[in-house]
């Protein structure tokens, strides 16, 4: 996997193949274009490759926003988006998503722990409001977003 | 604690303003942004900006990389969102001091109208309520009968071709340039005759009935009805935009996939709009084609409505990808204000008349080449094989080769047909089928191979080449084989 | 000449206002995608004619589609005099982020909350003058759609414009 300079997305380089599409000079080229913003870089040299993989240190997991044990107080569930009933409130506790996109994708969408959040709808797409504004989002998007309903009234 | 810079008071936490403050102090010059918004940034490993800082200051780099893995290590969650988080507590306590709000307590109207559209059970009926009223009354009927019966009776064709055809004869002694304005397929008789009598109408009308619904914000309601469809034929709810708008004009649509967020989404979203999506001016004609002949329109639609679906659903397993995600902020229900649907239309009109209209005047150039070289006329007697072999009267082969420079030609070119009396019920279900689902118009052609590259842009026209006089054929078929008259 | 920048999310009336400023014709669309190509207009405010500019949607400024990425390559290489932050009055709180951190980049910014006239008729109402201090910027409420507001928004980027270039010397 390498990530490409100019923009950040990390990739497989076999596959970086895929985005040279019609270019004449495709079989010849030795550079690795990256397939989300199109910039071109010659490729690690194997030697190195070998060198760094012995010193590469395990990458420490910073990206899980749910802490496993959240703290409930009494009478309170936490549940994400797709498991809650229509019509139901509650306000976000958090985010559990690995996905830069995705996570700023929610944040501008106002999912914030302690934004208070209504369920409109959950067929055939997750419809909820928060504020003023309403969104619809699939299951996938639900699925990532963790709500405190309020206690059993 | 001070944060770096004394900004709006906003503290991000120790560690991390103090990795902020170094971050600022190595950067040297003007990169357009403050030192705070440019080390935050960094931080939060911006691609590019973090090429510009190592070709602005390639020294003090690895300073800045080690920081930022250091100050990441220190924090369970990403750096992103603790600081978009701050940004949004900081929102919260403004909000606060700024904010009176005393909210109603019913539902208006609009919110309750919007529950309706986007409730699964009464969204439907109002689906098909808004498109037979949209498009099948407003812009089948009003647009492509009334205003096409208007135009070409009294204006048209009894006053200009024959003036026309009169100028020319008398100005122009050679004949066979004469027949590139005033032939049966002359530029003036039939170029544009047909664009201003036929597809002007029908296409302004779309594109009104477009804009109103545009700007209503009903799209992205249907955009979520409709996602868990799009999804099985790899598409999301957001393509709802280019699908419907190729209804009106299939170039402006497949330029419109552009806003797909994947290649996959693009690709398949250009297929459908080739082969199966048929834009108003076709849609137009087609309506008309089958005005009297209920059964047959109905199973038109079902045909082209399975073809879209099965062709998506295969595409979606032959492409390699996975389906982005669904996401549509759903704006309030606002009415439409008649200046801007004004303008919207009028912008788009005059962007098909640049666009496409010169295609009208380069069919018939090459129409009339064709016809000069022999080369029509054999590529007629061509098509008459397939033409044949799905049931059809030799005759419309023309029409089909007219079909490939503009669809709604040959969908035209059949209604003479029809008018002369020389298609039953069943082959004229069994042609419109065909060409619906038949080749691009030429320059929805080129808009694929403008989007999608030249192999794609061939590729899916000879697929859909094939794949058109294979369904004819088969519906011929199962026709006779079920012993059906339409 | 000197530029004025409009940024904000899709759906906040962006283009309208554009055009309001502008005069001109320009493509007024309700979803993202379509502004994809960057508008640019004139627009005569007080003495002083400003080139507008009409960004690409954007949600952050940390760039995570093309779009923001265009948007934010104005905002860094084009200089703009003033940078009009347009945000939907009712959503305020959740498009304040963006503002914040425009402002916190040591750009012009001048606070429009748009479509005024559909947040007051939920019941809200704004205190503009504590919002300023707050944020230590102009702050202006217009109603694109009926043109309510836009005037005074022209005077506060002329009076804005007027102290930059005393700041300046």
């Amino acid at each position: 996997m390498i990530k490409c300079g100019l923009c950040g997305f990390e990739f497989d380089e076999r596959t970086a193949g895929k985005s040279c599409g019609g270019c004449s000079l495709a079989k010849t080229c030795k550079l690795i274009r990256c397939p989300n913003c199109g910039y071109e870089t010659p490729p690690e040299p194997r030697w190195l490759k070998v060198l760094l993989k012995n010193f590469k240190r395990p990458k420490k997991d910073t990206s899980i926003l749910c802490p496993v044990n959240i703290e409930k107080k009494q009478g309170e569930q936490i549940i994400s988006l797709d498991a809650m009933a229509a019509e139901q409130k509650g306000r976000i506790a958090c985010i559990q998503t690995t996905d830069r996109k995705k996570l700023q994708k929610l944040m501008a969408m106002g999912i914030v722990p302690g934004a208070g959040i209504t369920l409109l709808q959950s067929f055939p797409a997750y419809v909820f409001q928060i504020g003023q504004s309403q969104f619809a989002i699939d299951k996938d998007l639900a699925s990532a977003i963790f709500v405190h309903i309020l206690g059993a009234d | 604690m001070k944060t770096s810079q004394g900004q709006i008071g906003k503290n991000l936490g120790d560690i991390l303003e103090v990795s902020l403050e170094r971050i600022e102090s190595l950067l040297k010059g003007d990169y357009g942004l403050s030192k705070r918004a440019i080390g935050l940034f960094l931080l939060q490993e911006d691609g590019e900006l973090i090429s510009k800082v190592r070709e602005t200051q390639p020294d003090i780099w690895p300073v800045i990389e080690k920081i930022i893995r250091d100050t990441k290590q220190h924090y369970q969650q990403p750096l992103t969102y603790i600081i978009n988080l701050s940004y949004h507590e900081e929102a919260r306590r403004i909000m606060q001091t700024v904010l009176t709000h005393m909210p109603r307590q019913s539902l208006p109207f609009r919110e309750r109208l919007s529950r309706v559209m986007i409730n699964p059970v009464t969204g439907l009926p109002i689906l098909l309520l808004i498109l037979y009223y949209g498009i099948y009354k407003f812009v089948g009927g009003f647009g492509a009968g009334m205003a096409v019966d208007f135009i070409e009776k009294k204006i048209f064709e009894a006053h200009i071709n024959l003036w026309f055809t009169r100028l020319f004869n008398l100005f122009i002694p050679w004949r066979l340039l004469a027949d590139l304005f005033v032939g049966e397929f002359g530029i003036l008789t039939l170029g544009i005759r047909y664009a201003i009598a036929l597809i002007l109408p029908i296409v302004a009308t779309f594109f009104i009935a477009f804009a109103v619904i545009e700007d209503s914000g009903y799209l992205p309601r249907l955009a979520l009805l409709i996602d868990r469809l799009f999804k099985k034929i790899g598409l999301t709810g957001r393509a709802v935009i280019p699908m419907v708008l190729g209804l009106g004009c299939d170039t402006m649509a497949t330029m419109v996939t552009r806003t797909l967020p994947t290649k996959r989404e693009r690709v398949i979203a250009t297929v459908l709009l080739a082969l199966a999506v048929p834009c108003s001016a076709q849609l137009g004609v087609i309506l008309s084609l089958l005005a009297g002949n209920p059964k047959g329109l109905w199973l038109w639609a079902f045909i082209v409505g399975l073809v879209f679906l099965l062709i998506g659903f295969l595409s979606s397993l032959i492409l390699p990808g996975e389906a982005p995600s669904f996401y549509m902020e759903i704006p309030p229900l606002r009415l439409p204000k008649f200046s801007n649907v004004f303008i919207k239309t009028l912008t788009r009109v005059e962007w098909y008349f640049r666009e496409i209209f010169p295609m009208f005047i380069l069919a018939s150039i090459f129409i009339w080449l064709g016809q000069l070289t022999g080369l029509f006329g054999l590529l007629t007697r061509i098509l008459e094989h397939p033409i044949r072999w799905i049931g059809l009267p030799d005759k419309a082969s023309v029409a089909f080769l007219f079909g490939f420079f503009r669809r709604d030609y040959g969908a035209a070119g059949l209604y003479d047909i029809k008018k002369a009396g020389l298609l039953n019920g069943n082959q004229l279900v069994v042609a419109c089928v065909t060409l619906t689902l038949f080749l691009p118009c030429i320059a929805q052609f080129l808009m694929n191979v403008k989007e999608r590259g030249v192999r794609t842009g061939i590729a899916i026209s000879v697929f859909v080449l094939f794949f058109s006089f294979s369904t004819g054929f088969l519906v011929n078929f199962l026709l006779i084989l079920f012993g059906v008259h339409l | 000449m000197k530029k004025i920048a409009v940024v904000g999310s899709p759906n906040v009336g962006k283009s309208l206002l554009f055009n309001r400023l502008t005069g001109a014709y320009a493509n007024v669309s309700n979803y993202p995608g379509t502004t994809v190509e960057v508008t640019r207009g004139r627009a005569k405010i007080g003495e002083n004619e400003f080139e507008v500019i009409d960004t690409p949607g954007m949600y952050s400024l940390l760039p995570i589609s093309e779009e923001e990425r265009v948007a934010r390559s104005i905002l860094l290489s084009e200089r703009p005099e003033v940078v009009l932050y347009i945000v939907d009055a009712k959503n305020l709180e959740r498009m304040l982020p963006l503002g914040l951190q425009l402002i916190e980049a040591k750009l012009p910014v001048i606070l429009v909350l748009n479509i005024i006239d559909e947040a007051e008729n939920i019941g809200m109402s704004f205190n503009l003058g504590h919002l300023e201090k707050e944020l230590r910027v102009p702050v202006a409420a217009t109603a694109s759609t009926t043109g309510r507001g836009i005037d005074v928004l022209k005077g506060k980027i002329e009076d804005f414009t007027r102290s930059n270039r005393q700041k300046s010397g």
